[in-house]
């Protein structure tokens, strides 16, 4: 069910950076809860709704009003780097 | 049309809702905005924030979803679609996956003469992504489009041309801005548009393995991407080489599309339901309220013109392809009670005007009333037809009412039969050696004793009654 | 009577009666800390203005507010405008977010300061508070112990009298679980019933904020003001709650409280068996109906919780990249810079999330990748949807639900950090109320013989916190339970 491999695919899609080492040892940890997980199987969920959330009430909707609830500088107060009012990141491509 | 292959086209289209306020926030959609202004700390992605649904933003969703004969879902939900990207605040895009608000549903339009239906396969809400600027050494990011609401029409593959393709695309836009729910604006980007395409050998029954292209900005665009894109196919496969499944850019000024990414870099997106997001439900009277709202659409209102008012296709079809433009006909043909005449000042003069000016419907310089008055006068023989095209000319320029400036400009015609036989007589009697030639048989000359009346008159002279009386005069 | 030992209802009321000022109140607290904190590690970041504040507060003309003066601390969990909100993490370092947590505003809006932000398990992902950006803090009634987790800061502020009261957080049992090894009283309200704006999100559909206090009555005050309706959480329910404020203890008699049968097997300890067993007799003396319960899938309770959280939290923390805030590594171990943007996202999140948090998010991506969605994260809600269920059958047979929060009492510092599987099993008892979104709690109820705190949980179902916050009253007058660790 999970592998070396597994690990790596899934650290990759989370974007994560493990070592050789960190992945080892988590696949040996996830292969212990994954396991012990498998008990699911012995509940019988033939028909049963998923449920997503506690309270399956209606949705709530917002009137479409504008609120200016930030300053651009407070959206950028916290950026680590930034040119003129826009964030600045590594290059995309 | 292509030799031996067949060609399946199905397009996605993503529409910008227009509301005043974004998807899951109340930050502002407007363009205008600086950089990074129009941002709330859920734009932001910041910890802690929650969406909440605009409710205009369903309100229009739904709208368009009856005006493309979807099925309006009474539960729909939203699912977050995960991937990074730098325009991606929350790391996830909040879209909807397996139960969208609109299922089914179909377009129908003309291609070349004859009546096409596209089906759809569904329309769902998603929220917009960001902007990336790239510059090189560093990429910049605006927040300000994250999370505008979207709407995203996915057609079935049966779209068998690229012509076909951009006419449905025309026809989805054409809806949009008669349900006044999006502006259409491909070079904006508030209307955009992706088109999978394959191509297979004529009588097999697999789909081909599909492209997608994408960057495509304007419907001229979608014709000529998709045509590269099938002889691009084409070729590979008659070389013996086979398609693979990937995202194609389209360059405009090279003609030609480029490979983006291959499908095995393709992303697992990991939707799963936003437990942040009830279910959306909507009650049947919200939709059947929402049904009765709709206006006409633009297929009805143009076979109404043609019954209405004996417009032949292709003059109902340009009539109605802005509701403006159409709005603005039914208005001029019902107060000057003539639509054929309405219909052909609006098709002639008028957009050619309005198209030079670079108009548009909400600053015109003139009114409804106005041009079916200048029908009017024209009817009643006022006015001629060469007259007025001057006067809608000057109206144009100036505002001016059509009676004001027809005593501006001393324009009202000659009606006067006894008026005109003087002019004719003289005009005859001042050039004897062109009747001799005339009675010669040289007929062509029966236009230049026209154009001598007309010039004596200042083109005032009723030109039916300056034919007639020329005619009887020289056949004296 | 030392400030400390007043509670919020005593202290509000003097502060009315102009008995104190806000500032002797909150200078006591704050000298408290200074003397107790070095070592509990209880507190991670002060608000710097609370004097001001508090200052502030006494030359108001009109004392409002049902917390008036009150100065509550605040899990870092939670947004706080202006002050430093980490979620005891690296990759949040240094935010200050532009906004305050609805429920804290709420709290302020009663009249409360903000007396500091207090430590928790990064993310809060933890049962023990040992995984923080400023270290493990300790349980106060024994140090080399842990306070429980994630609420761990804030369980053992309120035990050393660091604070009267504190703001917690409850995934699935992050209130209650550190409550119980502390020795306090800590309420996980009804899914829905406080807004999460503004707290920082672990897994959307189980976070609720309760409040932590040394009395049933203080921890109903704070309840009081932050139910209420915010139209920024689309998941927040109208209050449907009756008013908290001047709970009575009511009568027992002839009331029907089930004991969960699953919840007595197994590995529950000795200490904590007896102990509930000792107010269960007190309960039926008083003419109480003690019914047992079957909840047949209680023992998938863990699983269903890990797969859902994980799975929500894998996705709650992608926003974590290094670009609008908090951390950023553009460089790698060997001071290269960063060849691609997949670098830079990798090597950011690697450095910002701690080993724990890091596994969740691998556990959760996992759950919802394609091939293996159907088989873990949908499984795992058709199971919830089956645990949810049995509490309502049960609820057809009794008022309430009387449980052990934990098998055990606090455990030593490092004993369960290197084990995984051990540290989730300690959820065993909290998680399916958690997973049910049912309104619950943990009061003290004695000591066990290494004297350490034993809690004991009160399960009610939706929307009724008036009615179990009244048991628990009963209760707490029952057991009476009076004793405080050493530092108190």
């Amino acid at each position: 069910m999970i592998d070396k491999k597994r690990v790596e695919e899934v650290a990759k899609l989370a974007c994560l950076k493990i070592t050789k080492d960190q992945c080892a040892v988590l696949e040996d940890q996830f292969h212990l809860i994954l396991e012990d997980f498998e008990k699911l199987n012995q509940v019988d969920t033939k028909g049963v709704a998923p449920m997503i959330t506690p309270h399956e009430e209606k949705i709530d909707l917002r009137r479409d009003e504008v609120q200016n609830e930030l300053s651009v500088d407070d959206v950028l107060k916290n950026a680590p780097d930034v040119q003129g009012h826009l964030f600045r990141v590594p290059p995309v491509v | 049309m292509y030799g031996d292959f067949d060609v399946v086209i199905g397009l996605e289209i993503h529409a910008q809702l227009q509301t005043r306020s974004k998807c899951f926030s109340s930050a502002s959609t407007d363009f205008a905005k600086g950089d990074n202004e129009n941002v709330t700390p859920l734009c932001a992605g910041m910890p802690g924030t929650l969406p909440v649904l605009n409710a205009k933003a369903v309100e229009l969703a739904i709208q368009t979803g009856l005006a493309l004969n979807c099925e309006v879902q009474q539960r729909s939900v939203f699912a977050r679609k995960q991937y990074f990207y730098p325009d991606m605040p929350k790391g996830y895009q909040i879209s909807q996956y397996e139960e969208p608000i609109c299922q089914k549903g179909f377009v129908d339009f003309y291609v070349d003469g004859e009546k096409r239906r596209i089906h759809l396969e569904r329309a769902h809400m998603e929220e917009d992504a960001g902007k990336s600027i790239h510059q090189g050494e560093h990429s910049l990011i605006n927040l300000n489009r994250a999370g505008i609401p979207l709407l995203e029409i996915v057609s079935a593959p049966e779209i068998k041309s690229p012509k076909e393709a951009a006419a449905y695309a025309k026809a989805v836009r054409q809806i949009l801005r008669f349900v006044d729910v999006c502006d259409g604006n491909l070079e904006e980007g508030s209307l955009r548009c992706d088109c999978n395409v394959s191509i297979r050998k004529k009588g097999e029954t697999r789909l081909g393995t599909k492209v997608e292209l994408k960057n495509i900005n304007s419907f001229r665009f979608i014709e000529k991407a998709l045509e590269y894109e099938i002889h691009r196919q084409i070729h590979a496969v008659e070389a013996g080489e086979k398609i693979v499944q990937e995202t194609r850019l389209y360059d405009s000024t090279k003609n030609k599309t480029f490979s983006m990414r291959k499908k095995e870099d393709a992303q697992d997106y990991r939707y799963f339901p936003d437990p942040d997001l009830l279910p959306l439900l909507i009650e049947d009277d919200t939709i059947e309220n929402l049904r009765q709202s709709l206006p006409e659409l633009p297929m009805q209102r143009m076979e109404r013109f043609q019954n209405n008012y004996a417009l032949g296709l292709d003059d109902a079809e340009l009539l109605t392809s802005e509701k403006e433009l159409a709005d603005f006909f039914e208005k001029v043909a019902s107060e000057s009670g003539n639509p054929k005449a309405s219909a052909n000042w609006i098709m002639g003069d008028f957009l050619r005007e309005f198209n030079e000016s670079k108009s548009s419907f909400q600053n015109l310089p003139i009114k409804e009333k106005q041009l079916a008055q200048l029908i009017q006068l024209v009817d009643s023989k006022t006015l001629s037809g060469k007259m007025a095209k001057d006067v809608f000319i000057e109206m144009w320029k100036s505002g001016k009412d059509p009676q004001v400036l027809v005593k501006d400009l001393g324009l009202s015609q000659i009606t006067d039969e006894g008026a005109i036989l003087k002019m004719v007589q003289d005009i005859i009697g001042a050039n004897a050696s062109k009747v001799a030639e005339y009675k010669a048989g040289k007929d062509k000359l029966f236009g230049f004793f026209v154009g001598q009346v007309m010039k004596a008159s200042k083109g005032q002279a009723n030109p039916e009654l300056v034919n007639k009386l020329i005619k009887e005069e020289l056949s004296k | 009577m030392q400030i400390h030992e007043m509670g919020v209802k005593a202290t509000v009321q003097a502060l009315k009666e102009r008995q104190l000022s806000c500032k002797e109140v909150t200078e006591h607290y704050l000298k408290r800390s200074e003397k107790l904190n070095p070592n509990l590690n209880a507190i991670v970041c002060a608000n710097e203005d609370v004097l001001v504040q508090a200052e502030a507060l006494d030359q108001k003309k009109d004392k409002d507010g049902i917390l008036f003066g009150a100065p509550i601390a605040i899990k870092d969990l939670f947004c706080t405008k202006g002050i430093k909100s980490t979620a005891c993490s690296n990759i949040l370092n240094n935010f200050v977010p532009p906004y305050t947590a609805t429920c804290v505003s709420r709290l302020q809006n009663e009249g409360a300061l903000i007396l500091s932000k207090t430590n928790m398990d990064e993310f809060a992902m933890g049962s023990s508070n040992e995984v923080s950006l400023f270290g493990a803090c300790k349980n106060p009634w024994d140090q080399t112990r842990v306070p429980g987790g994630s609420s761990g800061g804030s369980a053992a502020a309120v035990s050393a009298g660091l604070a009267p009261a504190a703001l917690g957080s409850d995934t699935g049992g992050s209130i209650r679980q550190p409550a119980s090894f502390c020795g306090v009283v800590g309420v996980k309200p009804t899914y829905g019933s406080v807004s999460r704006y503004g707290m920082i999100a672990f897994a959307s559909s189980l976070d609720q904020a309760g409040p932590m206090a040394n009395s049933v009555e203080d921890c109903a005050l704070l309840l009081e003001a932050m139910i209420a309706k915010d139209s920024k959480d689309a998941t927040n329910a109208p209050r449907k709650v009756g008013p908290l404020i001047n709970l009575q203890i009511p009568s027992i008699k002839g009331r029907r409280l089930g004991l969960p049968k699953q919840y007595f097997e197994g590995e529950l300890s000795e200490g904590v068996h007896s102990a509930i067993d000792k107010i269960i007799d007190l309960l039926k003396k008083e003419g109480a109906e003690l019914v047992e319960i079957d909840l047949p899938h209680t023992s998938f309770a863990v699983p269903v919780y890990y797969l859902v959280a994980t799975s929500e939290a894998s996705s709650n923390l992608s926003r974590y990249d290094g670009i609008r805030y908090g951390l950023r590594v553009e460089k790698d171990d060997e001071g290269l810079p960063v060849k691609d943007l997949h670098e830079f996202y990798s090597i950011t999140r690697s450095k910002g999330f701690g080993e724990e948090v890091q596994r969740r998010i691998l556990l959760g991506t996992f759950s919802l990748s394609s091939g293996y969605f159907d088989q873990f994260y949908l499984k795992a809600c058709q199971v919830r949807r089956k645990i949810y269920c049995d509490f309502q059958e049960a609820f057809k047979n009794c008022d309430a639900l009387l449980a052990p929060v934990a098998t055990h009492t606090a455990f030593r510092l490092g004993e369960k950090i290197s084990d995984p599987m051990a540290m989730y099993y300690n959820d065993v008892y909290t998680t399916a109320a958690s997973l049910s979104g049912l309104p619950a709690m943990s009061l003290p109820i004695g000591l066990d013989q290494q004297n350490l705190p034993i809690g004991l949980q009160i399960m009610s179902p939706p929307f009724q916190e008036d009615k179990m916050l009244e048991l628990a009253l009963k209760i707490e007058e029952l057991a009476s339970f009076k004793e405080k660790p050493n530092v108190w």
